[in-house]
């Protein structure tokens, strides 16, 4: 979608347009929940944390300005849920629900995502190699290689110039690179970074 | 393999379809709706505040002009 279109959804969501929060809801309820999920790897937190997320969009629409860039309300929807997926991790079982009620039973989808995770060599070592980078990088790796953000939008999500953004990025894949070719040498003998 | 197509090949694809359902209809019953939006009218709120002052400054005086009598 053009950067022009979401501007004018945003517009008309402000001034309480349902049907429009409703289309801007379908546009990025996958990649949050995507984004998320690969931070977490755990499906019920998922949806608690992208329900969070959509929740604090919604209640902080009002104060949002295109400020920043041509990108900044995906850098802002993606800002949103890297801090909530921060308190997850820092505050875990005390990890607070926006909304009580219950939403969605997926059971059935959440067994398959369940087995797969199980079953997903490459992911189950990629995301431990991820973990064990600083913070910034993860975010940087997830945001560039899952979610094909640019540069540009990288830097709107971190608040961090682009330039920085670039060097992090080198360093984050060096670093993650290092790390896989230790603890997963066996597995990735042959892949060829 | 390149560092990219691992990435690729650990992208697993997720869809919950009903917690989308679920969460968008209780997101869109949510009072933001029904609330008027909040907007800094500046046009109004500086005149205001100048009248304010004024009156703030008028009864200052006039309870220093009191007090010296």
């Amino acid at each position: 979608m053009d950067n022009d279109k979401t501007k004018e959804l945003v517009s008309r969501a402000q001034n309480k347009d349902k049907e429009a929060f409703a289309e801007l809801f379908d546009l990025y309820y996958d990649k949050v929940l995507s984004y998320v999920f690969r931070r977490t790897l755990d499906v019920d937190y998922s949806k608690d944390i992208t329900s969070n997320v959509f929740l604090k969009v919604l209640k902080n629409l009002d104060r949002f300005e295109w400020r920043s860039g041509p990108f900044s309300f995906t850098a802002w929807i993606f800002r949103i849920a890297g801090n909530e997926i921060n308190q997850y991790f820092r505050f875990q079982n005390r990890y607070k629900l926006g909304l009580t009620i219950d939403l969605g039973d997926d059971s059935k989808a959440v067994k398959e995502i369940e087995k797969k995770i199980d079953s997903d060599q490459h992911l189950m070592i990629l995301n431990k190699a991820i973990r064990q980078l600083k913070p910034v990088y993860q975010e940087i790796i997830n945001l560039r290689y899952f979610e094909y953000l640019s540069y540009e939008e990288i830097s709107e999500v971190l608040k961090k110039n682009e330039s920085t953004v670039r060097v992090y990025s080198k360093r984050a894949r060096e670093d993650l690179e290092k790390i896989l070719k230790q603890d997963a040498f066996n597995f990735l003998e042959k892949y060829d970074f | 393999m390149t560092f990219e197509e691992l990435f690729k090949k650990a992208n697993i694809e997720i869809k919950l379809d009903r917690h989308k359902d679920d969460l968008k209809s209780a997101l869109l019953k949510n009072d933001y709706f029904n609330e008027e939006r909040e907007v800094w009218d500046w046009k109004t709120f500086i005149p205001s505040l100048a009248l304010s002052l004024v009156l703030i400054m008028f009864s200052f005086n006039s309870t220093l002009f009191s007090d010296s009598q």
